[in-house]
């Protein structure tokens, strides 16, 4: 008996005196502590955010982001990327916003106590640098080549979400053009697909003129700079279709 | 629960052996359960006998309310659906209630007495229940109330100096560890404690 409270009180001993330190004061000290580095506009008009780990908390980081909204404190559901933590920093790339709005950014992580945020920060006019087509054409006008005529567009729409895609079209005294993009328009190159579902980056483009008519064919350039929240202009050089090079620019909505 | 407190208090002061003792702990959570609980203020009643050829046994109960250390405690839930895909939705969690009853048994042996004083490592067996309440929120997921009872048995380790104050009064510290499963939850708990009580021999 003697020999076994011995080595309870031991056993005791070690574990009382082993775990004194281990109960935090500050009960925010057990979840990750983060800076939201910077967020920062790319040339496409995508914005890259970077976060760093302050601390872990008192357990490994399970989960890390961001999240964004155009809400002063935007919550981690919001707009939320979820991304691997090398070393301590993490980063991740948003894109599709509009102009003329503010949006914030702010980090956020989790261990197997709970999560915490980072500081928040803004950005005012995120707006990709301006592209410049490689071609000087008459605004409004079309021309779908050959020996077709140049013409004057008179209508252009704004871009409607339809169904998954957005689409828009045009009009001349002679031609209709129906675009179709794979999400809302903003400054950039755009590559011409035949493929009715573009994906992000392309755009689809088809046309009628008279008795004729003809969809671009893939892999030609299409040059769109966002002047506003809701205006646009697209230049297309010379880009080939079945039987000739289809040019125009235009601003929309006309 | 308090009829069981009441009735374990019943069965224990009809079968003291005359010699009682009371503790007033600090009872201090450990590990997970530090992040979340303060530590409580508590009482223990205990049937705790005279030393008798350097072992004494003691048997008692104790109830402790612990309060939560946060108003609200930040919890995430992975979500997953085939249009969004993978999700971290935030939410939060109140504990209303979370409190435990303890019942034990266990023995004392002292390694040191010298006059009035000795000096005792101990070792109890405890068994009882936990009482959890708590509010969730998920956001855009869940909301509501909900409870965890469940029953949990585990051992506590004691080290204790007592001193007789008179043939009939004893004044003694104590510091304990204790270590318990949840069978319910599938978890091992544990918490501290430190204890100053009163022991009270009628002969």
């Amino acid at each position: 008996m003697r020999k076994i409270v011995i080595f309870l009180a031991v056993a005791f001993a070690g574990l009382f005196f082993s775990s004194c330190k281990k109960t935090l004061s500050d009960p925010h000290d057990y979840y990750p502590k983060l800076k939201t580095v910077s967020a920062t506009v790319q040339p496409d008009g995508s914005v890259t955010v970077k976060g760093e780990v302050i601390s872990e908390g008192e357990a490994p980081i399970e989960y890390a982001g961001f999240c964004v909204d155009t809400v002063p404190v935007p919550g981690m559901a919001e707009g939320q990327a979820i991304v691997d933590v090398i070393g301590n920093t993490f980063e991740a790339n948003y894109s599709g916003f509009d102009i003329h709005t503010t949006y914030y950014f702010r980090t956020w992580a989790t261990n197997k106590y709970g999560y915490s945020y980072g500081d928040v920060i803004f950005l005012d006019d995120i707006e990709a640098a301006p592209v410049v087509a490689p071609c000087t054409l008459v605004m409004n006008t079309v021309n779908i080549g050959g020996f077709s005529p140049t013409t004057t567009i008179y209508m252009a729409s704004m871009p409607q979400l339809v169904t998954t895609e957005w689409e828009l079209s045009a009009q001349s005294g002679s031609t209709v053009m129906y675009f179709r993009f794979h999400s809302r328009p903003r400054t950039g190159i755009y590559i011409t697909t035949t493929s009715t579902t573009p994906g992000d980056g392309y755009v689809n483009m088809i046309f009628y003129s008279g008795s004729s008519s003809g969809a671009l064919s893939d892999g030609s350039n299409v040059y769109i700079n966002q002047t506003g929240t809701d205006s646009w202009e697209m230049t297309i050089c010379s880009a080939p279709w079945s039987l000739a090079e289809f040019n125009t620019r235009f601003r929309f909505p006309l | 629960m308090k009829k069981i407190f009441f009735g374990l208090l019943f069965l224990f002061s009809l079968n003291c052996y005359s010699q009682i003792a009371g503790k007033i702990l600090q009872v201090r959570p450990y590990g997970e359960q530090a992040a979340i609980l303060k530590p409580a203020i508590t009482g223990e009643l205990m049937g705790l006998k005279e030393f008798d050829d350097n072992l004494r046994i003691r048997y008692g109960i104790s109830y402790v309310s612990f309060k939560p250390r946060l108003d609200t405690f930040p919890v995430i839930a992975e979500y997953f659906s085939g249009s969004t895909g993978f999700a971290i939705l935030p939410g939060y969690e109140v504990i209303t209630n979370y409190s435990m009853f303890l019942a034990f048994t266990g023995y004392d042996y002292d390694v040191l007495k010298k006059d009035n004083y000795f000096l005792y490592p101990g070792a109890d067996i405890l068994i009882g229940m936990t009482n959890v309440e708590y509010d969730t929120y998920y956001q855009t997921l869940s909301s509501g109330s909900d409870s965890n009872d469940g029953l949990l048995a585990g051992i506590r380790l004691r080290l204790g100096f007592e001193y007789m104050t008179s043939e009939t009064i004893g004044l003694f510290l104590e510091a304990t560890h204790s270590i318990y499963y949840l069978p319910h939850m599938k978890i091992w708990y544990a918490h501290q404690d430190i204890g100053i009580g009163v022991h009270y021999i009628i002969d």
